[in-house]
């Protein structure tokens, strides 16, 4: 009898320890890599000239084939967006700019925000769409939901152009709605810029979904025929 | 004469200490990242996926 309370206290205290691990990987061991990434990523942003041309040459992420300027493969270590949200002049949600990756796999939103690849690129006349984590792996969107009319969502693209987008609209969506990365998911002819995030916090039942329109001149799409459940995909 | 198969004091820390370095090891590089993913995806990849495999 005294063996199996033993164990079963060994098993309670092994237990413990393990959940007690994952919230230390979850409060810290995934910020700490996400910083990891997001400073490497500034170092190349830095150090990359301002056509997109990396210095140094390495691993590709696939980019699309649709023939548009971003079909070129991006180096992993590259970003392809740098991004930040202002309101009145200031910055709000993160004072650092957020570099963004291409690609939406998990594997490289844990390094940033990541660009749907196959949704229209920064400026351009379609729909510019971006994931990226809500709580972990830096939390880049964790108030994403305090954005307000008047605030400006701003993108640096790879040709250091800076674009920049009115908040317009946010939305709680099933998974499932993969309309909010069309073309045109408000149905508002504007050049649109879509952020998509879990939601609630910590789970992934929802997702909270964030518009803002363009509010330069938008440049050609290079997403003009490709379907929502396709960008969606990544 | 049988030799001796005592083991000396030093090995059962020793060994506690490396089970539990591997263990952590083990959790942090593919349980952990494996059960976050369950709990975390800010696309809408794995829908899409979904509605597009074969029923």
């Amino acid at each position: 009898m005294s063996k199996v309370v033993r164990g079963a206290g060994w098993l309670l205290v092994v237990s413990g320890a393990v959940v007690l691990l994952y919230v230390v990987y979850l409060l810290w061991f995934t910020n700490f890599e996400t910083e990891r990434a997001q400073n490497d990523l500034a170092e190349t942003w830095a150090e990359t000239e301002s056509d997109g041309t990396a210095v140094e040459t390495g691993d590709t992420v696939e980019g699309t084939d649709d023939g548009s300027d971003h079909d070129d493969d991006i180096e992993v270590e590259d970003a392809y967006a740098a991004m930040w949200f202002e309101r009145d002049g200031e910055r709000i949600i993160q004072d650092e700019e957020i570099y963004v990756v291409e690609g939406v796999s998990l594997d490289r939103l844990r390094s940033g925000p990541g660009h749907y690849p196959d949704s229209d690129r920064p400026g351009g006349a379609g729909n510019f769409a971006i994931a990226g984590h809500r709580t972990t792996y830096g939390a880049p969107f964790w108030s994403l939901d305090e954005l307000q009319e008047g605030d400006t969502i701003h993108v640096i693209d790879r040709e250091r152009r800076e674009w920049v987008y009115a908040y317009r609209t946010q939305e709680v969506v099933a998974p499932t709605a993969l309309w909010v990365v069309g073309r045109d998911p408000l149905e508002s002819g504007e050049a649109t810029i879509t952020l998509t995030t879990c939601h609630p916090r910590g789970s992934a039942a929802e997702r909270l979904i964030v518009w803002g329109a363009l509010l330069d001149e938008p440049i050609e799409s290079t997403a003009a025929d490709v379907p929502a459940e396709e960008i969606a995909e990544g | 004469m049988s030799e001796s198969t005592e083991r000396p004091r030093w090995a059962k820390p020793v060994l506690l200490t490396l089970v539990i370095a591997v263990a952590i090891v083990v959790l942090f590089t593919w349980v952990f990242p494996w059960v976050e993913s369950m709990q975390q995806d800010p696309t809408l990849g794995a829908a899409a996926q979904l509605l597009r495999a074969p029923r």
